[in-house]
């Protein structure tokens, strides 16, 4: 019965994800109509488990018990369970408390608020990163090797491109920048060591920043010039991770059959470590695809930190207290 | 009378009496002898030399492998190989050999006959020289004898020609000899290489247990020479002795060389092992007297079949090593003691200046010794007969204050305390003078380091307490100001702060009101539970309460803006942000634990004024010119279109009532509201009018006649003469308060108050109006360690302590006296019955102090006087005048820091050694020392990290670094040059056996709780350059290391900046109203200061100090302004420099110099200018404008939360040091990991491809250049424009 009731679910769902994926697509077309489409590709980069050619070393994955061999998908939605606000933009256009030359580049266009984007519609939850805890031991052998095709991460407008980058830890990356203003991209990894460099103006050649190791989860990257600027990156030593997109979607492919632990993060998600899920089991049977939709509320999201000091200490004790603006002293 | 052949006596007796005579003087012969044989010390030096041969055997056990005989037997082989190979040119070898031979000869008889010739030579010479002066002075008179010396002289040079030649020959001979003979010889001197250390081992068991079957010879005289007689012709055990004739010992008054001979029993004192290891470990239960021959001749046993010798393991059942006890073990830490290259060789210090205790005694009763506890006492007693000395003054000191005699000669204490090479080699000792620094003992009882202008110890005197007193002492070359300040705060301003409610209450009983205070108690001690005291206790608590009142001077108070609603919630924030957490603790931060000032929890119910609170916070200064509070430039400040005053809010904070909780009570709307009650509730003290005029009356009838008491208290005024002659002098007595006026009860208790300060010494530690001038009133403690024991007024306190002197538990009388713990002490020790050894520590501590208190000891009398001063007078007041009761008072003392004390005071004996033993550091080694009593002075460390973290164990990764395609090739030079590479191996194993490392670093990130156990890991930011044995490789900064936390063996805090590290994670907690990451926390807090003798320029800093400007924008709190001298700043900015090895107190800059410059601008015309566009360059292109205020263009903040503002640059010039600044400039984070400056002259990448020729290593180095020519090109080149028109709306808020 049980089972039934499930692949019932599973069809509805496929059919659910075939529209999204159809209006996405839509949106899409509709969006490279009215703002010009992105003129590079990897502007819009979506993560895939790419082919890689030899099979790579198995340790064996504690978290992953693999029956029988072959391999399967994970596709679901993300959602967020209550109400979605419309975020200030961090940067609103003509800012004009932004120095000079920032206010050219950086409010020319209003900077939006990413850390928490809700599709009004769907209410699905972007930015969300579901990965598999730990490296499993049968990696299908095309994805084992970490591609050799780089990476980009871009900034323009004083904002970076993407919000949420995975990636397999050994990739490539390249560093990148769209804007007539100076970056100094600053990476706070966790297992490696930072990147802080400044990126010239409109350096589409690119810094390489390479992350020796993988990380245990994504790792903020600032723009110390920029404070507002902010991003993850997420160096995993496996394929198995995805971003969802702006609909809240995610798929995971070529994942080994077996029962896996799986973990999902937010940036603002409870606790250091930001995982809204930890340790999820969900099993992949071969050749098939498995559905995974998962639901937060509001109270599952915090505050994030953020990357200026002093000055973000003030802005609150200005609203605690009543500030009377005479500036007389009696001091003689 | 004739003579006859009669004896006066009976011939046969007398045969009998004279026989007898003689075998009983052989017998007393005998018995001498045998008596002087059998000193104790032959047999422990029989038994070291046996354990010294039980060691060598051990060794030679170590060589009787296998393996080595294989390799002996090779070597062997070789040998004969190589011999049978030269005979085989034996042909060739014996005409050489013999031609050797034959030079030699030659060589031997030329040389002799030449020493013949040469003295003919100058006979003739001679002969010569007797005609000159026998008057021939004529050419040809003198010709004959010129002829004869000629002759000689030219045979000699002869002869010395030939020698030459035949040198030449015979080492021509001998060359060709050694070069048939090479394969044998080589083959030899390789197997005697090879055999060294055996050899030795041989010849040393050879000199201290020949073997009787291989070395008879040998073995028979050294048994022959252990005779009884025959061994006083020097024998092998004989006393040994260190004479030190410049370390004089006193005796009788008189000074002695010293003679020490307790290297005739401690024989193995000195050995070493290579590697500076300890010989003999010293272990309390290894080889003794009493065990010594179960572990060297092995265990008789009793079994079945018959009793046998076993040979007795040395590896105990735990595994551990049987090591060596007293007196057979080395002494330990042989870096820092007795060794040659030790800074106290045995040689040249002996034992007993360190020691004390009898050198010339060759007895264990004699060198007296001293045990740790009576327990041990009575141990040594059954064991060695021991008993006090009571001859000789200065036995030993026991373990637990042995430290004390380190101060005759250092006398700056701080080196004992921290050394960079040695670590705390005193704890105890340093401890006992950080508690004297604390309490500030020296208010009463001088210190003083000087002796007619001669340095006798250590220095703790108040710095002069007014201008003519510090100008008598510049004025005298032999005097030196004391440095001290008084530890309490200054109560000329007194009134200006609090009520007499809560002052009286303060007086009485300071702990009633704060637990945690170093104000000592004065009243309702032990000497005043009587009626007459509870009577006259009261009159003079309120009459120093009065007299500070009234003779508190006025103190103009500040007051916030007018209108200004200051906010305490916003003052909670600030009071946690602007430092006062560093030096403060507040129950609102339970995690901050300072307490260099007083906790500020319950301040509201002090303080009266807000106002005098807000200037004392705003000017410390005006209320206390020597406070140690810093100003912390709380000034009102504009945070975007608002004024906030922070000091006027967190005096708000700070006075704001509190719940039962602590937690702040809002009013109506939801704000917390000022202390309604405040110091108010303390009422004031009751007092009786009787007991006043009772009190007055004894201190009058001390002036003035009975009769003469009883008028003035009649009459209300003073009589007329009497007062006049109060006028007249120039010291005014106490009875000033009394002779304008009529005589009221106020003015009564006034003078009372006047009295008690005096009689109290109140002024010790507190300024007080009137007291300027006062001398300290306690003993003065500099010789205090040789007081004469007789003169100790012990009085009745045997007695009190068999039936008290136990505190109270839980507001009972402790049923246990003192006597009684000790007994138990003493039991416990015997029998073992301790529960810790922590308790045995301490108990028989108690039993020590006991015991040392019966036999009159010095160090007993010291540790019940701390513990309970007044306890000397019990059953002593019956018959003592009220004003003659004992006045010192309790200090919140614990018994281990009463120890420490003791150590600190028992050392003070004013008797410094030969100038040459005195430790009088010069250069770096003093500038350290003076620095850190300065740190100490300003809890410099309170705010700051000096020293990092260590952290040991096995991180995950340990590859070297290499170097990034972004870094510039020359920065790794530069690296290791300011960051030398230490080695990180050390000893340690983890349990899995895997060797730890060790390294300096901050923690990144501490273990997620959520992680599997496995996963568990701390990252830590390295922050040195560490290497691991392999050359040329390193791992540095800002390398992230992965320690597991299974594989983590220690983490140490570092040194200081508790503060910064709370405030780190407070504001990662979003204290400050926002969470931030742990690396904008850290830039946030007060910034490390590892290495800053490197990076800035000491005449910078010194400037700095003195006087510090805003450097940093990122920073929540401004480093404040110290109430410190020039002298002192100068001081402690040499302190940094020296601690990192850099030049100071100038350092050179050659980037500034003609010849670097002109050799610049040889290859690149118009350097300066183009360095100075690097650096200057206008947003956006440029980089350092983007951040920096630089050339002379200000910068444009904007929004403070959207702007990063760094350092302005026109202060780098003359704040930091040329090659820091160029690694800074390289790569920022080799220097500080979690700095927010990028990497901006990246190796791969052409930043200005206009400017030298877009080479980024050439364009970091001009930037340097740029910086520290600075004002020069600024002079030359004019203010830097803006690239960007200023936007007057973006400016807004922005501070310029």
């Amino acid at each position: 019965m049980i089972g039934k009731s499930n692949w019932e679910n599973f069809d509805v769902r496929i059919a659910k994800l075939k529209y999204a994926l159809f209006t996405s697509a839509l949106a899409l077309v509709a969006a490279c109509l009215f703002a010009g489409c992105p003129e590079q590709a990897h502007v819009t980069v979506t993560i895939k488990p790419v082919a890689g050619a030899a099979a790579a070393t198995a340790d064996a994955g504690a978290g992953t018990e693999t029956a029988a061999a072959g391999f399967g998908t994970l596709v679901g939605t993300v959602t967020f369970d209550g109400a979605a606000k419309e975020r200030p933009p961090l940067i609103a256009k003509g800012d004009p408390t932004l120095k000079p030359e920032d206010k050219q580049v950086c409010a020319a266009e209003p900077v939006p608020d990413e850390s928490l984007l809700v599709n009004p519609g769907s209410k699905g939850l972007a930015n969300v990163v579901i990965f598999l805890e730990k490296r499993p031991a049968n990696i299908k052998p095309e994805l084992a090797a970490p591609p050799k095709t780089p990476v980009f991460f871009d900034q323009k407008g004083c904002r970076f491109l993407p919000h949420v980058l995975a990636f397999q830890s050994g990739q490539p990356l390249l560093v990148i920048s769209d804007d007539k203003v100076p970056h100094n991209t600053h990476t706070r990894p966790k297992r490696n060591a930072e990147f802080n460099q400044l990126i010239s103006p409109n350096d589409r050649a690119g810094k390489p920043c390479d992350y020796k190791k993988p990380e245990s989860g994504p790792i903020s990257v600032v723009c110390d010039l920029h404070p507002w600027m902010k991003a993850y990156h997420f160096p995993i030593d496996h394929p198995y991770v995805a971003v969802t997109d702006k609909d809240g979607k995610f798929k995971i492919e070529g994942l080994p059959a077996g029962k896996h632990s799986f973990n999902v993060w937010h940036e603002r998600g409870p606790g250091d470590s930001q995982l809204l899920e930890r340790k999820l089991q969900i099993t992949i049977e071969a050749d098939k695809e498995a559905t995974k939709d998962l639901s937060y509320g509001a109270g599952k999201f915090a505050v994030a930190p953020v990357n200026t000091g002093r000055t973000v200490a003030y802005e609150r004790l200005l609203k605690g207290g009543a500030i009377v603006v005479t500036q007389k002293e009696s001091r003689p | 009378m004739p003579a006859t052949e009669d004896f006066a006596r009976n011939l046969r007796t007398m045969h009998v009496v004279s026989a007898a005579s003689a075998f009983a003087l052989l017998a007393t012969t005998l018995w001498m002898m045998q008596a002087d044989y059998a000193d104790e010390w032959r047999g422990i030096q029989r038994v070291a030399y046996e354990a010294q041969a039980q060691q060598i055997d051990d060794d030679l056990l170590k060589l009787d492998t296998q393996e080595f005989a294989d390799k002996e037997k090779d070597l062997e082989q070789q040998v004969k190989a190589a011999k049978e190979a030269v005979a085989a040119r034996q042909a060739e070898v014996d005409p050489a050999s013999k031609e050797v031979d034959h030079l030699d000869g030659e060589f031997q008889r030329l040389s002799r006959e030449l020493k013949f010739q040469n003295a003919k030579r100058d006979k003739v010479r001679a002969d010569y020289d007797l005609k000159v002066r026998d008057g021939l002075t004529s050419k040809k008179e003198l010709e004959p004898y010129r002829e004869i010396f000629d002759a000689e002289q030219g045979k000699a040079t002869e002869m010395d020609l030939k020698l030459q030649d035949l040198q030449l020959k015979f080492d021509t001979a001998k060359a060709k000899l050694a070069d048939l003979t090479k394969p044998r010889d080589e083959a030899l001197a390789a197997k005697k290489k090879y055999e060294t250390e055996l050899v030795r081992l041989e010849k040393a068991k050879e000199k201290i247990a020949p073997d009787p079957r291989t070395q008879t010879g040998v073995a028979f005289k050294r048994w022959l020479m252990q005779l009884p007689i025959i061994e006083g012709f020097n024998g092998p055990l004989k006393l040994n002795q260190i004479w030190l004739p410049d370390l004089t010992v006193t005796l009788g008054m008189k000074e002695a060389a010293r003679y020490d001979r307790c290297i005739t029993c401690h024989l193995n004192i000195d050995r070493v092992n290579t590697g500076n290891v300890p010989a003999y470990t010293h272990d309390d239960h290894g080889i003794s007297m009493s065990n010594a021959d179960e572990y060297l001749h092995g265990k008789t046993v009793t079994t079945a079949d018959g009793i046998r010798v076993e040979k007795t393991s040395r590896v105990r059942s735990d595994g551990s090593i049987v090591g060596y006890a007293h007196p057979f073990s080395t002494h330990p830490n042989p870096d820092l003691y007795l060794t040659a290259p030790s800074p106290h060789p045995m040689q040249k210090f002996g034992c007993t200046s360190c020691h004390d205790g009898q050198g010339s005694g060759t007895s264990f009763h004699n060198a007296s010794h001293a045990p740790d506890s009576p327990d041990i006492g009575a141990d040594w007693h059954k064991k060695y007969g021991y008993s006090y000395n009571h001859f000789w003054e200065y036995p030993m000191f026991p373990k637990r204050l042995r430290e004390a005699t380190c101060l005759k000669c250092h006398h700056n204490v701080v080196e004992l305390g921290v050394n960079p090479k040695f670590g705390a080699s005193a704890p105890k000792l340093f401890k006992g003078y950080e508690l004297i620094r604390q309490y500030g003992c020296f208010g009463c009882h001088e210190i003083n380091g000087f002796n007619a202008g001669k340095a006798i110890g250590p220095d703790m005197r108040l710095e002069p307490q007014t201008p003519e007193e510090a100008e008598r002492i510049a004025a005298d070359p032999s005097s030196v100001a004391g440095t001290m300040r008084k530890v309490g705060p200054g109560l000329r301003h007194f009134a200006a702060k609090t009520t007499r409610g809560w002052a009286e209450n303060w007086v009485e009983e300071p702990q009633r009101f704060r637990p945690e205070t170093r104000m000592p108690q004065f009243f309702n001690l032990t000497n005043q539970k009587d009626s007459h005291a509870k009577d006259l206790q009261p009159v003079e608590i309120a009459g120093i309460v009065e007299f500070l009142f009234s003779k508190s001077e006025k103190e103009t108070l500040d007051h916030w803006a007018e209108g200004y609603v200051p906010d305490a919630e916003r003052g909670k924030v600030l009071f946690s942000q602007r430092g006062c957490l560093a030096c403060h603790a507040h129950g609102d931060f339970p995690g901050a634990k300072a307490d260099f000032g007083p906790n500020l929890t319950n301040a509201h119910q002090k303080i009266s004024s807000m106002e005098w609170l807000y200037s004392w916070v705003r000017e410390p200064t005006r209320h206390s010119a020597r406070t140690r509070m810093p100003n912390l430039y709380l000034e009102p400040e504009k945070v975007g279109d608002a004024m906030v005053d922070p000091a006027a809010d967190i005096a708000a904070f700070l006075l704001s009532n509190r719940d039962a909780d602590g937690k702040l009570v809002p009013d109506a709307d939801g704000k917390p509201v000022r202390d309604t009650v405040g110091p108010d509730k303390f009422k004031q003290i009751e007092w009786k009018k009787e007991a006043l005029d009772e009190l007055s009356r004894l201190y009058l009838s001390k002036v003035l006649t009975n009769a003469k008491v009883d008028e003035t208290l009649k009459s209300q005024a003073y009589p007329d003469k009497e007062a006049a002659s109060i006028r007249s002098v120039a010291i005014k007595p106490d009875e000033i308060e009394l002779i304008e006026g009529p005589i009221t009860d106020k003015t009564l208790l006034r003078y009372i108050g006047r009295r008690s300060i005096s009689r109290y010494g109140c002024y010790g530690c507190h300024d007080i109006p009137g007291f300027e001038k006062a001398r300290p009133i306690g003993t003065a403690l500099q010789d205090w360690g040789r007081k004469d024991p007789t003169k100790l007024a012990l009085e009745h306190i045997e007695e009190f302590l068999h039936h008290h002197g136990e505190p109270d538990v839980d507001g009972k009388p402790n049923p246990q006296s003192t006597a009684q713990r000790a007994q138990a002490a003493y039991r416990n020790g015997l029998n073992g019955n301790f529960t810790s050894e922590e308790q045995r520590d301490r108990e028989t501590a108690a039993a020590y102090f006991f015991d040392q208190l019966n036999s009159h000891g010095r160090a007993g009398f010291l540790w019940q006087k701390l513990r309970d001063p007044r306890s000397y007078d019990y059953k002593k007041i019956e018959t003592k005048n009220y004003d003659e009761r004992l006045r010192m008072p309790k200090f919140p003392f614990s018994e281990s820091d009463i120890e420490a004390i003791a150590n600190f005071v028992l050392g003070l004996v004013a008797e410094p050694p030969a100038e040459k033993f005195v430790y009088r550091p010069q250069g770096a080694a003093k500038a350290r020392i003076d620095g850190e009593k300065l740190l100490a002075k300003y809890n410099c460390t309170g705010c700051h990290m000096v020293e990092l973290p260590e952290i040991t164990g096995l991180p995950e990764d340990l590859t070297p670094y290499e170097l990034a395609k972004s870094d510039i090739p020359e920065s790794l030079d530069l690296l290791l040059k300011l960051k030398p590479p230490r080695d990180a191996r050390t000893k340690l194993k983890l349990p899995s056996g895997e060797t730890a490392i060790s390294f300096h670093g901050m923690l990144v990130k501490p273990p997620d709780p959520e992680d599997d156990p496995e996963d568990q890991s701390s990252f830590y930011d390295l922050w040195e350059t560490i290497s691991l044995g392999e050359k040329d490789k390193f791992m540095i900064p800002p390398n992230r290391i992965e320690v597991k936390v299974k594989k983590l063996l220690s983490k140490t805090d570092g040194r200081g900046g508790a503060f910064a590290e709370w405030l780190v994670d407070d504001s990662m907690k979003g204290g400050g109203g926002t969470k931030v990451e742990r690396s904008v926390a850290r830039e946030m807090a007060p910034p490390t200061l590892y290495q800053e003798g490197l990076k800035v320029q000491t005449p910078w800093l010194f400037a700095f100090l003195q006087n510090p400007d805003r450097l940093r924008y990122t920073t929540v709190l401004r480093m404040p302004q110290f109430n410190m001298t020039s002298d002192e700043a100068g001081k402690l900015a040499n302190y940094f420099a020296a601690v990192d090895g850099a030049a100071y107190p100038y350092q050179e800059v050659p980037q500034r110099e003609p010849e670097y410059l002109s050799a610049k601008a040889e290859n690149h015309p118009h350097y300066l200018s183009d360095a100075w566009k690097v650096v200057t360059m206008g947003p956006p292109t440029g980089f350092c404008a983007g951040c920096h205020a630089v050339g002379g263009r200000p910068f444009v903040a904007g929004d403070p939360t959207k702007v990063t503002r760094g350092p302005d640059l026109d202060r780098v010039t003359n704040r930091l040091r040329p090659d820091w600044l160029q690694l800074w400039l390289f790569n920022p984070k080799l220097i500080t990991p979690y700095t927010r400056m990028p990497q901006n002259f990246a190796n791969d990448k052409h930043v200005f491809p206009e400017l030298f020729g877009g080479n980024a290593r050439d364009q970091a180095v001009a930037s340097r250049d740029a910086l520290m020519n600075y004002l020069r090109i600024l002079e030359k080149e004019g203010k830097a424009t803006a690239a960007a028109p200023a936007d007057s709306a973006g400016a807004a808020g922005g501070k310029q």
